[in-house]
């Protein structure tokens, strides 16, 4: 039996322990780490968004663009911003490389509560967005800074929690979000707290909401039309990355999923109930104009589930009958008459200059019909360019 | 069931609340305490829990019958060849056919004996080597037999030490099963200290450096040598932080049970000559060798001679007993060498005697290179791949140092042997034992922090529970 020395020695040890921990953990989850994170982190990336916003004003935004990696390189938001600027309104980029839904819900609930004057949004995703609920618990850290404290239940929904998973832990503890920031504050530890310093003094820059990201590379020297030729090609220095990635793709392709029979896919069920509660819930007047972005056709044909295609576009259909969302699809954008897909692409995820010249091109009348005309607008069906 | 698991950890609190309710050290404590760690090992494999009752029973058996015994080295030799027997044809079996079948090719015959397709059991090193202790200790006359084979199974199966040690002499345990050791204020904080660090020890230090070393001894032929040099000295401290960091939380888990275990590791990495590396690395398994094979070889008692070739069997075998590889034996041999080498001349040399720092930081620098360069044959798979490895740390002299390549980790050993010095020459953990209760929590949460932010994705085994 325990003696009752024992236990009183014992609880009050471990009460301390827990006090200190619980502690930490309400810091954590009131931003205390945010002035810490590295710049880079995909924490780190909400925060300055964040910090941008609010510097910015967000009361002064009409327009926002949400997106991944894909709409930051595929769109030229300068020229959009532009635009919009030109008939005086103010159209922002809040992509952030990585975003998924998850982190877009978050961001939409932020801005519905500092920017409720916000008119509409471009949402700008692919395909294969519809695939799964969540795109992995690294995006955790990424909608947590956007989250309000203790409201944890939005990650569960996307990232069920494994005790195998490390990176589930986030939706857990605050404490775990942080990881790779504190990994990386211990390895840099001077120059980090030199970057935080200068973040203090420093108002945060708003040109990440307006600005571009260019680059002039493109894979016209990888065979990109199909996996096994591009999979074969010499990784030489400028496509290392791109062979890889077929090289990867091709090992993914032997086990390439199926939704052409959805009654034996249940996830998708519950794909298509949290998309369509998101897309409904989205606060704004105008319909939200959803834009698919290009995909190299060996992406399209060869890697994603068989029938995501036809699946992605079921699931949006419903909306845009009932107006609430307009889909703009340009997934073949670059095929065809607009090709050839290899000079439009810098790697296999992203475009380049010519290609984000390109969709711009297309997109701004399209912005400038929808969204930036001031007399009301009946809803419209999609448009296929 | 690993130690660094959830799995682990829920198992831990349901048989700490219940052993501590049941009467301490009664029969329904040691049923209670069997059953659990039947379980334990019975979530690796519950048909290897049959093979440790087999030796423990035959082990048993014969330590009952050795006193009475008119022939008792009869007995002593059943016992031997019993748990030799099943440690060599489960550890070592297919070791001999690929020797065999090697010397065969070599000779210019085809496939002579077809490997055994078997599953080393897990532990079994270490549970043979605690059996074979019981009844040479028995025989020896240094212990009667225990009549009670219920405490025999609890000292077989106790769970915190079932896997990876320490090897606890059998009367060591059946004393404090007879007198139990109060629990007190102290070792019940010392047991948390000790699980706290020895989890940040394994999980932080040892699982994050290697990463590293895998790097290396995983592609040896495209390493930096530069790399390759920082990968043999990662290795040696992974290896340390991975097997002291079990030791410690096996210590610890035992504590909260009564039992105190013997020291394994005294900060091996401070020691002046190899003799005090020995005495300081896994130490009861030094123990073991030097009381049950070097003495009953005949230590040092017969001349030079016979007692270098007694150092190097003892190390041999030692080396053997790590792993069926001809590496580990080069391993086991590199530390006779050391060891002979260190009796015969080293120590007749002032230098190696003198108690001048500069001497004693002479000492230290060739003894700790030299126990690390043995750990390349124990690290790598084979002898070929010992040989990349050091063939590229000898074009060190004509390699660029990249420090990009490189890296924080020769900053990150360099910080890890202050800190291994720190820690010895305050013996931290003892300090922490008798910390404020303030102290001791911040210790703990700071463990807690450590392995919340710095453990990595993947889960590593301890790389003794495949000895």
């Amino acid at each position: 039996m325990l003696r009752a020395d024992l236990i009183r020695f014992l609880v009050i040890r471990l009460a301390i322990v827990a006090a200190i921990l619980l502690g930490l953990e309400f810091a954590f989850r009131h931003g205390a780490w945010e002035w810490l994170a590295k710049r880079e982190s995909n924490a780190g990336q909400t925060i300055a968004m964040k910090r941008a916003l609010l510097a910015l004003g967000p009361e002064k935004i009409d327009y926002v663009t949400f997106g991944d990696s894909r709409t930051v390189y595929g769109i030229d938001h300068e020229r959009i911003a532009a635009a919009a600027r030109a008939r005086g309104l103010t159209h922002a980029s809040v992509a952030i490389p990585g975003m998924h839904w998850m982190s877009l819900e978050m961001l939409v609930r932020w801005l519905r509560e500092h920017a409720p004057q916000l008119r509409g949004a471009v949402i700008s995703t692919t395909i294969s967005g519809f695939n799964y609920l969540g795109n992995g618990a690294y995006e955790l850290s990424m909608a947590a800074p956007l989250a309000p404290s203790w409201d944890r239940d939005w990650m569960r929904q996307h990232v069920p929690f494994e005790p195998g998973n490390l990176a589930t832990y986030g939706s857990q503890s605050a404490l775990f979000l942080y990881r790779e920031d504190v990994q990386d504050l211990v390895k840099h530890a001077s120059r980090r707290l030199r970057e935080a310093g200068g973040l203090l003094k420093q108002p945060p820059s708003t040109g990440t909401l307006f600005t571009r990201q260019r680059v002039a590379s493109n894979l016209c020297t990888v065979p990109i039309d199909n996996i096994a030729a591009c999979a074969a090609a010499s990784p030489d220095a400028p496509v290392t990355s791109t062979v890889m990635q077929c090289r990867q793709w091709q090992r993914e392709a032997s086990q390439r999923a199926d939704f052409r029979d959805r009654s034996q896919l249940p996830h998708l069920a519950e794909v298509k109930t949290v998309r369509d509660r998101q897309l409904r819930s989205l606060p704004y007047q105008r319909p939200i104009l959803v834009v698919l972005m290009p995909m190299p056709g060996v992406w399209r044909d060869e890697v994603i589930p068989q029938g995501a295609e036809a699946w992605a576009r079921s699931l949006l259909k419903p909306l845009q009958d009932e107006g609430i969302i307009e889909v703009h699809d340009f997934t073949d954008f670059f095929r065809g008459a607009n090709g050839p897909e290899c000079a439009a692409f810098w790697d296999l995820y992203h475009q380049n200059s010519a290609g984000q010249d390109r969709l711009t091109d297309a997109l701004l009348p399209i912005l400038e019909q929808r969204l930036y005309r001031t007399k009301p607008l009946a809803p419209a069906g999609g448009a296929r360019p | 069931m690993l130690f660094n698991s959830w799995h682990f950890v829920a198992f831990l609190l349901v048989v700490l609340s219940v052993a501590c309710w049941l009467p301490r050290y009664g029969r329904a404590w040691k049923f209670f305490l069997i059953g659990a760690s039947c379980y334990f090992y019975g979530q690796w494999s519950w048909k290897y829990l049959s093979l440790i009752a087999l030796t423990a029973t035959v082990d048993y058996l014969i330590a009952q019958r050795l006193a009475a015994s008119s022939s008792p080295r009869r007995l002593i030799t059943i016992s031997l060849v019993a748990n030799l027997g099943v440690l060599a044809f489960f550890k070592y079996a297919n070791f001999f056919i690929a020797s065999v079948n090697g010397l065969g090719e070599a000779a210019g015959a085809a496939l002579l004996i077809t490997p055994l397709d078997i599953i080393l059991p897990v532990g079994i090193s270490f549970y043979t080597f605690q059996n074979m202790s019981y009844t040479l200790d028995v025989y020896r006359g240094h212990l009667a037999p225990r009549k009670s084979p219920l405490d025999y199974a609890v000292f077989t199966t106790f769970f915190p030490q079932l896997l990876a040690g320490p090897i606890v002499r059998a009367s060591e345990f059946f004393t404090q099963l007879d007198r139990p050791n109060p629990i007190t204020l102290r070792s019940l904080q010392y047991a948390l200290v000790l699980i706290a660090a020895g989890y940040v020890k394994k999980v932080v230090l040892a699982d994050n450096l290697a990463v590293s070393v895998e790097q290396v001894f995983g592609n040896p032929a495209a390493a930096d040598p530069w790399m390759a040099l920082f990968a043999v000295y990662a290795f040696g401290f992974q290896i340390y932080f991975d097997f002291s960091g079990y030791t410690d939380i096996a210590i610890g888990l035992a504590l909260l049970f009564g039992f105190q275990f013997p020291k394994n590791f005294d900060y091996p990495y401070l020691a002046l000559s190899f003799q005090e590396f020995w005495r300081r690395w896994h130490m009861t398994l030094s123990r073991w060798l030097r009381d049950y094979l070097y003495i009953s070889l005949g230590g040092n008692r017969d001349g030079l001679a016979r007692t270098m070739a007694n150092l190097m069997t003892t190390m041999l075998l030692g080396g053997l007993w790590h792993g069926a590889s001809w590496n580990f034996v080069i391993w086991g041999g590199l530390h006779g060498a050391y060891l002979a080498i260190e009796r015969l001349a080293l120590s007749r040399m002032a230098w190696w005697q003198s108690e001048h720092k500069l001497a004693k930081a002479l000492r230290w620098l060739v003894v700790f290179n030299l126990v690390c360069f043995a750990w390349i044959f124990f690290r790598a798979p084979d002898f070929a791949t010992s040989l990349i490895i050091i063939g590229k740390i000898a074009a060190i002299a004509s390699a660029p140092y990249s420090a990009v390549t490189a890296g924080k980790l020769p900053l990150l050993l360099a910080g890890l042997m202050v800190m291994h010095a720190a820690m010895g020459h305050w013996q931290v953990k003892d300090r922490l034992a008798d910390a404020s209760a303030w102290i001791f929590a911040a210790f703990v949460s700071a463990m807690i922090l450590l392995l919340i932010w710095f453990t990595p994705s993947r889960t590593v085994p301890f790389i003794y529970f495949q000895f």
